[in-house]
């Protein structure tokens, strides 16, 4: 009686299952979550994403599932790893040419052609397509799901039209994935036996006699290969354990990067608002001798600060519309050249050259002074933005850049900082906007 | 019965002459009601000073009045000058000439209850309650003597809202749509009223007009017939809700429509009021302006960052090849291996089904035998 065989066998170790319970979960939440965001059009789409919360709630959820099912394929690369290098199990789950006879009998069988079915191993090869597909199928997930979520870096390295088709790969991967899981895996551990090894870890002898016979045979005859002897094991864990380490390490080094580097793809910088001077009523054009007698005879027009010389013809070009010292709003519909601006606007006495023209200015050895005296004493390395050097400057603030190189009138160095801006503390001179303007716009070079 | 006809013949010749002259008298006495306001009124530098030192012209030119819209209805002056009921009448009493307005534009509401109620929730009503007295009220927009149809010719529409307005009108005047309605009178593009609507004009900078707006750019973009004669592209408003600014707008707008969102909207990257035509070197989605529009939004973007847009095209062979290509593999690859599953496990299913049934055909002809012997 005591030589009778054992009623069970070990199939799946509690790491397995605790594996197989990860993939599960994030697999299932990231398909509920993932399927509605690629057919979004669609009102069945719209409506399971309205139940959850809306687009940004599903999209979180789905990142918070994206790091599970990482972390979780991380682990499986340590727990295979150890199997194979510490415990020295054979790689029954390597595809073989036996799985491709196993396929060509099983189909014999299955139209009536053979009356024996094939006779599986630990693995047969309906087992090794699910686990197969799975490898690729993460890992086609993951690294265009890294694209999508960081598109700025991805786009460093790769053409941009590479991010739609990372975007076109994940959900075609997505739906070929969830079509599998239903049809093949749902088929073969639910339908045909409801396998519940990956639950209760056994099988029992009679799904063993079943499903693995050529397995049971082996363990029945004892030629199966036994555990190296735990001396063995420690030695070669010294050896594995630093490596793996090392690999958890970076990998999740590699994760935290992937979830946190890039910030402007998923946030973004608050969006620019245009406020257009809404009320702003038409004058006459062109401006009537009277009106100019008046504008003159009350002080209201200003006089010009700087001669008008060498490339300052024309004084819309920095005092037109969307200019970097744009003429009040009265003046809204001029469209009028110099002659008319100085009927009213008379050259200060004295009025001298103003800098820049011509050669791009220095920045270590004009804008920088000119920084250091204005700006420094509140924006220095101790506040988000910081203007004491020239990376610091184009790197611009949480809001983003405040410098856009040949782009002066849009730079928000000017804007802020200018004349116009009337709240801020500290404002440049006009002589001072015109060298920051003229920088700007040679390209703001590094000079 | 021919005598009674023959007389009412008489009758009816003696009677029309005299209906005419009737009918020529009273349209004389009809055709000028206001003769007697314009004895005074009709006298060119006629006006009132005021409490504020403003002078008010009383003067009303009789002629731009008749061709007015209500001129040609023969309106009479007391029609909206409702508290004047004989002569002499009172005197003007308004501290300035915008009180005198703001005073009597609510007569317009006599007629116009509609659209004069449709003003009441407008910025435009908004602005006066708060205080602004240079809010425009009918007759800013409409005139008061000279009141002629708003929208002939059609640029005259945004020529109206250029008067308070200028700066906005000064980038629309250069835009594509703009361009085309002021230099061609163009009946296609939008002017001010088709995007901020007419007399109920509502806040441009709400989050709910920010995740609107691509409904107002797609009442016209959307329209086959419309686009077509410019040769321009109906995918653009689908291609643009299928990626990830249009997703998130639509789905904010349909689900919560005032939830405020950094997610672009078409005037994001086209321009608002200034918007040029696609192919134009100013337009700032233009292939080199490109960069800069994006970085708007994404400051550390680089060089290859705006080519990850597919710029409203649809991915084919030439435009967006991977994308198209890595379309096909799944298109091909997905049934391919799903087909291949599915048979494999149906054909499975039927084997198994065949042979049960088979065993329970023996079970029963075992159970029968047992039962004959029996």
């Amino acid at each position: 009686m005591s030589e009778q065989p054992r009623q069970e066998y070990v199939r799946f170790s509690l790491t397995d299952r605790i594996e197989h319970m990860l993939l599960l979960v994030s697999f299932t939440v990231l398909v509920i979550t993932g399927l509605p965001q690629k057919y979004v059009p669609a009102a069945w789409a719209e409506f399971v994403i309205g139940l959850m919360g809306g687009i940004e709630t599903v999209r979180i959820i789905h990142r918070v599932a994206a790091v599970v099912l990482i972390l979780e394929s991380i682990f499986h690369v340590i727990t295979v790893s150890y199997k194979l290098f510490v415990r020295r199990v054979s790689p029954s789950m390597l595809p073989t040419l036996q799985d491709f006879v196993d396929f060509l009998d099983a189909l014999r069988y299955n139209l009536g052609l053979a009356k024996r079915r094939p006779q599986y191993d630990r693995y047969n090869f309906e087992e090794k397509i699910e686990y197969w597909a799975v490898i690729w199928g993460t890992a086609v997930m993951i690294i265009t799901g890294f694209m999508l979520w960081n598109p700025i870096t991805t786009t460093k390295f790769l053409p941009g039209s590479w991010i739609p088709a990372a975007k076109a790969a994940h959900g075609g991967e997505a739906l070929l994935a969830f079509l599998a899981i239903i049809v093949w895996h749902v088929y073969n551990v639910h339908i045909k036996t409801f396998n519940r090894s990956m639950f209760t870890g056994k099988l029992s002898r009679e799904e063993m006699l079943h499903e693995h016979p050529k397995e049971l045979e082996r363990i029945e005859s004892g030629r199966v290969r036994p555990d190296p002897p735990r001396e063995v094991i420690r030695r070669r864990e010294r050896v594995f354990l630093p490596i793996a380490g090392v690999f958890a390490v970076v990998s999740l080094l590699l994760v935290y990067f992937f979830v946190t580097y890039e910030e402007t793809a998923i946030a973004t910088v608050p969006t620019p608002v245009e406020r257009a001077a809404v009320f702003v009523p038409a004058t006459p054009t062109p401006l009537t001798e009277a009106d100019m007698r008046l504008a003159l005879s009350r002080g209201r027009a200003q006089l010009v600060p700087h001669a008008i010389s060498a490339g300052r013809e024309n004084c819309l070009a920095c005092h037109g519309l969307g200019t970097i010292a744009p003429y009040t709003t009265i003046h809204a519909n001029l469209r009028l050249g110099n002659e008319t601006c100085l009927g009213c606007h008379r050259l200060a006495p004295g009025a001298a050259e103003l800098p820049g023209n011509g050669a791009t200015p220095s920045f270590s050895a004009e804008i920088l002074p000119i920084l250091q005296r204005r700006c420094v004493a509140c924006h220095n390395r101790a506040t988000p933005l910081d203007l004491t050097g020239y990376r610091a400057v184009m790197r611009g603030d949480g809001k983003g850049p405040i410098v856009i190189p040949g782009a002066s009138a849009q730079s928000r160095l000017l804007t802020l900082g200018g004349l116009t801006a009337e709240a801020h503390p500290s404002r440049f001179t006009a002589d001072e906007m015109a060298l920051i303007g003229a920088w700007i716009d040679a390209g703001a070079p590094e000079n | 019965m021919d005598r009674v006809v023959v007389r009412m013949r008489h009758l009816f010749w003696v009677l029309l002459p005299m209906a005419w002259l009737w009918a020529a008298a009273v349209a004389h006495a009809q055709a000028d009601p206001n003769a007697a306001c314009l004895a005074c009124h009709g006298v060119p530098g006629r006006e009132a000073l005021l409490v504020s030192g403003e002078r008010l012209p009383l003067y009303v030119d009789g002629e731009a009045y008749r061709l007015s819209v209500h001129g040609q209805k023969q309106l009479p002056c007391t029609a909206c000058h409702t508290t004047i009921t004989g002569f002499p009448h009172d005197p003007l009493v308004a501290r300035d000439r915008r009180d005198y307005q703001l005073d009597h534009y609510g007569v317009c509401r006599n007629c116009h209850p509609d659209v004069y109620d449709a003003t009441l929730d407008s910025m435009h009503a908004r602005a006066l309650a708060a205080g602004h007295r240079e809010a425009a009220i009918c007759t800013d927009c409409h005139g008061a003597h000279d009141i002629t149809s708003p929208h002939t010719p059609r640029q005259k529409i945004s020529l109206t809202c250029s008067k308070c307005h200028a700066f906005i009108f000064e980038q629309y005047k250069e835009s594509v749509h703009g361009a085309a309605l002021l230099e061609e009178s163009n009946p296609d593009v939008p002017t001010c009223v088709d995007c901020h609507g007419v007399h109920n004009i509502g806040d441009p900078t709400t989050a709910a007009f920010r995740l609107y707006s691509p409904e107002i750019c797609g009442k016209c973009h959307r329209d086959e017939a419309l686009m077509s004669k410019y040769g321009i592209s109906t995918a653009v408003f689908n291609t643009y809700v299928a990626d990830f600014h249009g997703t998130t707008v639509t789905l904010f707008e349909r689900q919560h429509p005032d939830q405020p969102t950094n997610k672009a909207v078409c005037y994001d990257c086209h321009g608002i009021h200034n918007i040029k035509a696609v192919d134009d070197p100013e337009a700032t989605v233009v292939k080199e302006n490109l960069l800069q529009t994006c970085r708007k939004c994404h400051p550390d973007a680089d060089v290859n960052f705006p080519a990850s847009w597919t710029s409203h095209y649809i991915p084919d062979r030439e435009r967006y090849p991977l994308v198209y290509y890595v379309n096909l593999f799944y298109r091909i690859i997905i049934p391919g291996t799903i087909g291949f599953m599915l048979s494999f496990v149906l054909l499975d299913a039927f084997r198994r089904l065949v042979i049960r049934m088979r065993r329970r055909q023996v079970v029963k002809v075992a159970k029968a035998e047992v039962g004959h012997h029996e």
